[in-house]
Parts: C-alpha cells; structure tokens; sequence
C-alpha cells in the first residue's frame, strides 16, 4: 500500500482536477453568459441575450438541414423548440424557416408519389406563409421557394 | 488508512481540483468569448435575411415588422460590440424601411428613413452626399448581389 500511495494520490489529483474543471466550465460558462451585453441595463441585455441565443439556434439548425424528409422532420422539431423559448417578436422569423421547411418536405412527398401528404405540408406552408403576411401563397409560388431551397446548399 | 495518507489524499484532492478549476473557468471564458461573437454575427445576419425575404414578398404592414426589427437588433447590437460593417446594413435597412412607406404613401416617414440612411452612409462614405434615387438605386443593386450568393 506504502509503495501505491503516489500513484493513488495521483489518481485522486486527477480525479478531482477533471471534477473542478466540469463544474467551473458549466459554472463559468452560465456565468459569463448571464453578464453579456450588461452595459445596456438588466433588462435590455436580458432580451438582447435571448435575441441572439434564438438567432443561433435558427442558423445551426439552418445549417443542419438536409434535402431528406428524415432531415427536415427533424429540424421542424428542433425549429419548434427554439420557438417555444424565444421572445415573440421572433416568432416571424422560425415561422418562415418552418414554412420553407413544409414546402420542402411537400416537394420531395410529391416526388416520392404520397400525394396526400404532400398536400397537407403544402397547406402548412400556405397557411404559414400567408400569416407572414406574403402576397402570393399559389401552388406555384410554394413549389417554386421549395426548389430553391432544395436547390440552395446553404438554407436561408 | 494512517493519518499520512489521508493527509496526501486530501493534498491530492485540493491541488487537483483547484487547477482543475483555474482551467475550467479560463476555458469558458474562451469559450464565452467565442460564442458571444458567433450569436452577434447571427442575430445581425438572421434579422437582416428575414427583413430581405419579407421585403420582397410580404404586405407592407409585415416588411415594415420586418425590417423595423432588422433596426432595433443591429442597433442594439452596435451599443455594445461595435462593428464597421453595420453602418452600411443599417444604411440599407433605413433605406428599406424607406421604400416600404413610400410605397403606402407615408411620405414624412420615408423621408425621417432617407434621412437615417444617409446618417448611416456618412460613416461608410463621410464625402458624398447621396441622392434620394442614389440611394434606392444602391438598394437595388446591393439586394441583387445579395440575391446571387
């Protein structure tokens, strides 16, 4: 045991060193969040921070989109969580990626033959679209903003 | 256990998760930093895709939402990380924001946005003094370039 005892002690270092190192990392990490933009005042910074934590999330799940209906059922979910956390006046701005996201999985339903639910998605996306108050939510227009976007390898 | 050996656990213990603390605290401070920039630069790129799209396709009840909001971020935003390439965004927002109520008659709210965007254009262009058509006109083109990416 008496020949053991730096290795042991070595080991309890190294235990407790990654321990520290989890905690100040989560710890440190909420904390210096919770301070970002503090010069605007509590309040402004508080809905400054939940602004750009919102804009995050839509551009990674932007970024994580995939022409696979799989995919995109995916990031409609993703897209409604971040809807549920973020202040309202951005809710316009997850509604249009998730319009896209329905014309999207509308085109690829209607070439795969399930014509049913293409239709479905497809009104969605209209109804979506016609609540962000755009002029045209045609057939046409749906099916012409869902190719450019099956198109465009960087989804916006 | 002897009383030596508890004594050299505890030392082992304290030392490891103190560093292991300094280096936790000095990497979220990396790491705060880092995602700080990331979330300005898509707060700033999000609101300004959105009013874009709302402005080509929407009423011009909800392209002014749009592009009001497109405003209020970015200028909060310039409050507290400045950053060069929002005076040209904010430019072209006012000028937007312009064409939006030129376009449902509002012509003392039109000219307040003209006004603003050439506010914002000084800083990018300080000897010019652009036009009312200059300005739309750079609109156009810059919407265009936009649209080709």
């Amino acid at each position: 045991m008496k020949r053991a005892l730096p290795y042991l002690a070595l080991l309890v270092c190294l235990g407790f060193a990654y321990l520290g190192y989890l905690s100040a990392t989560r710890i440190g990490y909420y904390y210096k969040h919770s301070t970002w933009f503090g010069s605007l005042g509590t309040q402004a910074a508080g809905q400054l921070r939940a602004t750009t934590d919102t804009t995050l999330g839509i551009e990674f799940s932007n970024l994580a989109i995939q022409n696979t209906p799989l995919s995109i059922q995916y990031n409609l979910n993703i897209l409604a969580k971040i809807r549920s956390q973020a202040p309202q006046e951005l809710w316009p701005i997850v509604d249009l990626r998730v319009a896209k996201d329905y014309a999207m999985l509308a085109r690829l339903e209607e070439q795969s033959g399930n014509l049913a639910a293409a239709a479905e998605h497809l009104g969605s996306a209209q109804a979506l679209l016609r609540s962000l108050g755009w002029k045209d939510v045609s057939d046409d227009a749906v099916t012409k903003l869902a190719d450019q976007q099956l198109r465009s390898r960087l989804k916006r | 256990m002897t009383r030596a050996m508890k004594i050299t656990f505890t030392v082992a213990a304290v030392i490891g998760f103190v560093s292991g603390n300094a280096y936790g605290w000095y990497n979220a401070e990396q790491a705060s930093g880092f995602m700080q920039s990331a979330e300005v630069l898509s707060a700033s790129s999000v609101t300004s895709e959105f009013a874009l799209q709302q402005f080509e396709h929407a009423d011009t009840a909800h392209a002014r939402q749009a592009v009001l909001l497109q405003i209020r971020t970015i200028e909060q935003l310039e409050q507290v990380a400045r950053d060069p390439g929002s005076d040209r965004q904010l430019g072209f927002a006012y000028i937007r924001l312009a064409m939006i109520e030129e376009a449902s008659g509002q012509t003392e709210a039109e000219r307040s946005a003209l006004d603003q965007a050439r506010r914002w254009f000084k800083g990018v262009h300080p000897r010019d003094e652009l036009t009312d058509e200059q300005l739309k006109d750079a609109l156009k083109r810059w919407d265009g370039a936009f649209g080709r990416l």
